[in-house]
């Protein structure tokens, strides 16, 4: 497995289609944590655990069907995406998540204020900030900062333009800075 | 660089501190995989790789003829020289009768020789994406045609899918939806997809509710834009292209839709997969 360790994502995903099974240890390796990061940031548990699953079943049940010339990651992040929005609306949490001010029950925090000394708290509050946004601002963020997207990949993945990205991006750091400042 | 980007560029060099906080507060916050979910997917993808079909086991076949050429020598006379070795005669049948039975079978796979050449080629194409050196290229090619006259209908079969390329998908486990379906899915939606027939290429295609679409495609061909309408007919997907691609354009073109995991597939007239769609809201801003 070595030495698809610097292969490009390609190089791996097509040595998985030709039959090499640690080809996919390394290609779920590099995006485990990412995809999971992305799906906690958007989704209460267990519902992400459930979508995170999906994903790369759906990944093996269609890995023969992608073709080289496209980016792997963008392709995740575009499932990963449209999944997201399945299960707002099977589940109708999008706008109760918008208004929703109770820290507990955001994606992605959990708080448990005896144990907290300061700095934690701080980082609390900023992954609370995060989930307190609109979907569209957060998800425009946890894209840039979690996964590492250009504005252009960030608005292929959203079904966006690159306007509207930097235009959620900066209401979103604008809020976040806001709310870390009264923090 | 323009004028908006740069603003931009500098809005986001003073928001590095909190970027960096945020990163910090995600490590801290980042939970692990439970580890009976990784298990699944490991085991998933475990099966789809031995769940694996002629291609890879031809491609495993032919990488283990280039690696122990000696090996193949062995092998080769053996499948050469077990033939030749006088059987016992069957005594059910007469020789006359056992000669005509022999010789439909004898003149089929002469008829179907240039088709097998092709279906050659096929497999060749199947086996490795690596080129080898022209020896064991030969070596591949006389193996392929001592496993045809040993295994006349699998030699048949793929003549047979040589001769007809476009071969029908099996959409077997796949949902065919009906018109009011297709309606409700392609209502105002982005549609990124990946078309596998022809040449290949993508296409990011907006299907609007009021019976618009317009198409950005890219293909080794070139690149283009279309636009056109669409709508549904008989449970099938219609559109007729407006621009973008005059031999087309005013001309009815109507195909079935298939769903899958999340995904849709368009059928081409052969019945093969002529494109992958990933769908998702187009929003309007």
């Amino acid at each position: 497995m070595s030495h698809l360790q610097g292969a490009s994502d390609t190089d791996v995903l097509l040595a998985w289609q030709q039959g090499n099974a640690s080809a996919f240890s390394e290609l779920y390796a590099r995006y485990e944590a990412p995809l999971y990061r992305y799906f906690r940031r958007q989704l209460n548990n267990p519902p992400a655990d459930d979508v995170f699953q999906e994903l790369w079943m759906r990944l093996i049940a269609s890995a023969r069907q992608f073709r080289a010339e496209s980016s792997l990651k963008t392709w995740l992040y575009q499932i990963a995406h449209n999944m997201v929005i399945d299960s707002w609306r099977s589940e109708r949490r999008h706008d109760e998540v918008k208004t929703d001010t109770d820290a507990d029950s955001l994606p992605g925090s959990q708080h448990n204020p005896e144990q907290l000394d300061a700095s934690r708290e701080q980082s609390q509050a900023l992954i609370a900030a995060v989930a307190a946004l609109p979907f569209e601002q957060r998800e425009a963020f946890v894209l840039k900062e979690e996964a590492g997207f250009s504005l252009e990949e960030i608005a292929q993945i959203t079904g966006t333009s690159r306007e509207t990205v930097k235009s959620r991006l900066r209401y979103a750091f604008g809020k976040l800075r806001s709310q870390m400042e009264v923090i | 660089m323009n004028e908006s980007d740069k603003d931009f560029e500098a809005f986001l060099d003073g928001k590095h501190a909190l970027n960096a906080e945020y990163r910090r507060a995600s490590d801290d916050a980042s939970e692990p995989v439970p580890m009976d979910r990784k298990r699944s997917i490991h085991q998933a993808a475990a099966a789809s790789v031995q769940g694996k079909n002629l291609a890879y086991y031809l491609s495993r076949f032919f990488t283990g003829v280039r690696r122990h050429p000696g090996l193949t020598g062995a092998l080769l006379v053996l499948v050469i020289a077990v033939p030749l070795v006088p059987r016992p005669v069957d005594e059910t049948l007469p020789g006359d009768a056992l000669e005509s039975a022999r010789a439909p079978v004898v003149a089929r796979l002469k008829t179907q020789t240039p088709a097998m050449e092709r279906a050659e080629d096929s497999y060749a194409q199947l086996s490795s994406p690596a080129p080898a050196e022209p020896d064991a290229i030969a070596a591949e090619n006389q193996l392929l045609k001592m496993g045809k006259a040993q295994h006349g209908k699998q030699a048949m079969e793929a003549a047979s899918a040589a001769d007809n390329p476009a071969a029908p998908h099996s959409w077997s486990g796949y949902r065919r939806l009906n018109s009011e379906q297709i309606l409700a899915a392609y209502a105002n939606v982005r549609d990124d997809a990946q078309v596998q027939d022809g040449q290949g290429g993508s296409a990011v295609n907006h299907w609007y509710a009021d019976g618009r679409f317009t198409s950005e495609w890219q293909s080794p061909a070139g690149r283009g834009k279309l636009t056109g309408s669409w709508y549904v007919k008989d449970n099938l997907r219609c559109l007729t292209i407006k621009t973008g691609m005059p031999e087309l354009e005013g001309k009815e073109r109507c195909g079935p839709v298939y769903t899958k995991d999340s995904l849709y597939y368009s059928s081409n007239k052969a019945g093969s997969i002529h494109g992958i769609h990933t769908l998702s809201p187009l929003s309007v801003n």
